[in-house]
């Protein structure tokens, strides 16, 4: 809009006078070059990369989990003076933001990496950092999607020169629960001042990691695998009757043709706290399932209306199947007779 | 004459002067939030992921009275409370942090926290809540019907 209204002032001008005429090329090649000069100074301020040193890959549930990520920050255009900012996707049922310790060692200092305040957000989305990652990279490879992003930045802002390159480590360690799951984990890095800014690639960067098996020796409790795609699955981890439950089915990995039926419907039983069972197995707009994706569906339910539950009466788990119409094509745990099961906790 | 002139006109003149500099201070004074209508859902989330389109909201009605009654309809899914009439309060009318429900024939009290952003004009109304495991949030975010 500057530039417009200048080639213009100067066209009204030119008319007047042919001594301004040479004037025109020289403004161009000045705004020119402020420009290039300015667009440099933005797009190649600094690159960041991260990548995992070392991951524990069996954990004994409750112990602690630790990872060891590389972090590397060049500083291309000029000095920055930023805190350094550090994300990891890991189990909801975790809950990290209690549960984590996390510290650094680099070429300028050593410290500890905080929790960031509420408040703080990503300067590029406006979001907290945390719903910026979820926003921006998902669950990655882990295939039950109860996971979720706590973000850290440096205790202070960390200053580094023009055309440095800076080497740092970030040790991470995670106090697990007494849950049974393996699943891949997610890291990501950025500094606070572009944040997880597209403006150009190398302002953030993230990786997830190998599968982490959190699996004890009892061999009853029923193993939450985020690694390996299963027929069906249960979000979130931790619900009790009055939340809303997600039971997925990935037709891809049925063998039966029930993936190519047009209705499919849910049937199951509820078993209460206090040994009662109840039944839901009729084809209905309320068992049906919802497509969601290819060869994807999925049925949400609020248990305690759902299986009518009294006042009072608690779940402790639902057996359930998929079920076409008729109901004689029926998909259970693993294509066998057993059924798929989800089991209410709250931690 | 010139003098007693000035000993009169130069006061005077310095009173009007002094007059017209007087402030007037604007007091802003921030709206009561009206809150009082019948709301439809617009959307729902469970930890931060919308969840509307699989879930059966579309009769969810939420009648909040200037009376301070309300009653619910249509509630096939979770809310701060799922008793279908009782009354209801705010915190604060200008800053409302949170709602409060009391059902009929209960002495048990249900609260969220609310947000309620004007967007394009309209008021709406955000509750957060947990009804079942404390890990789990719902952000219920409400249209006015009327």
């Amino acid at each position: 809009m500057l530039m417009y209204t200048h080639s213009k002032k100067f066209t009204d001008h030119n008319m007047q006078s042919s001594k301004t005429k040479n004037k025109k090329p020289i403004r161009r090649y000045i705004y020119l070059l402020l420009f290039v000069a300015f667009a440099g100074l933005i797009i190649t301020a600094c690159v960041s990369t991260i990548s995992i040193i070392s991951q524990d890959a069996q954990v004994t549930p409750g112990d602690s989990a630790h990872m060891v990520v590389a972090l590397q920050w060049a500083l291309i255009n000029y000095d920055r003076t930023d805190r350094q900012v550090v994300g990891i996707c890991v189990p909801k049922g975790w809950n990290a933001a209690k549960n984590t310790t996390m510290t650094y060692t680099s070429d300028i200092g050593d410290g500890k990496m905080v929790l960031i305040p509420d408040g703080i957000t990503d300067p590029a989305s406006g979001l907290s950092y945390a719903a910026a990652m979820t926003k921006k990279f998902g669950i990655g490879p882990n295939y039950v999607n109860d996971m979720e992003w706590v973000a850290y930045w440096s205790d202070v802002k960390l200053s580094a020169a023009n055309q440095t390159t800076i080497n740092g480590k970030i040790y991470i360690s995670i106090k697990t629960t007494s849950d049974y799951l393996s699943f891949k984990p997610g890291y990501a890095m950025c500094e606070d001042e572009d944040g997880l800014s597209d403006a150009n690639s190398g302002y953030y960067q993230n990786i997830f990691g190998t599968c982490m098996e959190v699996i004890g020796t009892d061999p009853s409790i029923d193993i939450e695998d985020f690694c390996n795609p299963q027929i069906s699955s249960g979000e979130p981890s931790n619900a009790t009757e009055n939340d809303i439950i997600t039971l997925i089915y990935n037709g891809s990995l049925d063998t039966s043709t029930l993936k190519n039926q047009a209705d499919i419907y849910f049937c199951g039983k509820a078993f209460t706290t206090d040994n009662d069972s109840i039944s839901i197995c009729q084809p209905s707009p309320q068992t049906q399932l919802t497509p969601s994706g290819l060869q994807l569906w999925r049925i949400d339910l609020w248990p305690k209306k759902f299986f009518g539950l009294k006042d009072g009466q608690t779940l402790k788990q639902i057996q359930y199947y998929f079920t076409d119409e008729t109901g004689t094509i029926k998909t259970g745990y693993g294509n066998t007779a057993e059924p798929f099961k989800y089991t209410f906790k709250c931690k | 004459m010139y003098m007693s002139l000035r000993k009169i006109l130069l006061p005077f003149i310095s009173v009007v002067i002094m007059l017209s500099c007087t402030t007037k201070k604007e007091v802003l004074v921030e709206p009561v939030k009206d809150l009082n209508a019948l709301w439809r859902l617009q959307t729902v989330t469970r930890n931060e992921t919308d969840i509307t389109q699989f879930i059966d909201s579309a009769g969810f009605r939420l009648n909040l009275s200037p009376d301070n009654t309300y009653t619910l309809q249509g509630d096939n899914i979770p809310f701060v409370v799922n008793v279908a009439a009782g009354t209801w309060s705010v915190d604060d009318p200008q800053y409302p942090y949170s709602i409060t429900f009391k059902p009929t024939d209960s002495t048990n009290t249900f609260t969220g926290s609310i947000a309620t952003p004007a967007i394009q004009g309209n008021r709406t109304l955000s509750i957060k809540f947990s009804p079942g495991c404390h890990s789990n949030a719902y952000v219920y975010t409400f249209e006015k019907v009327y």
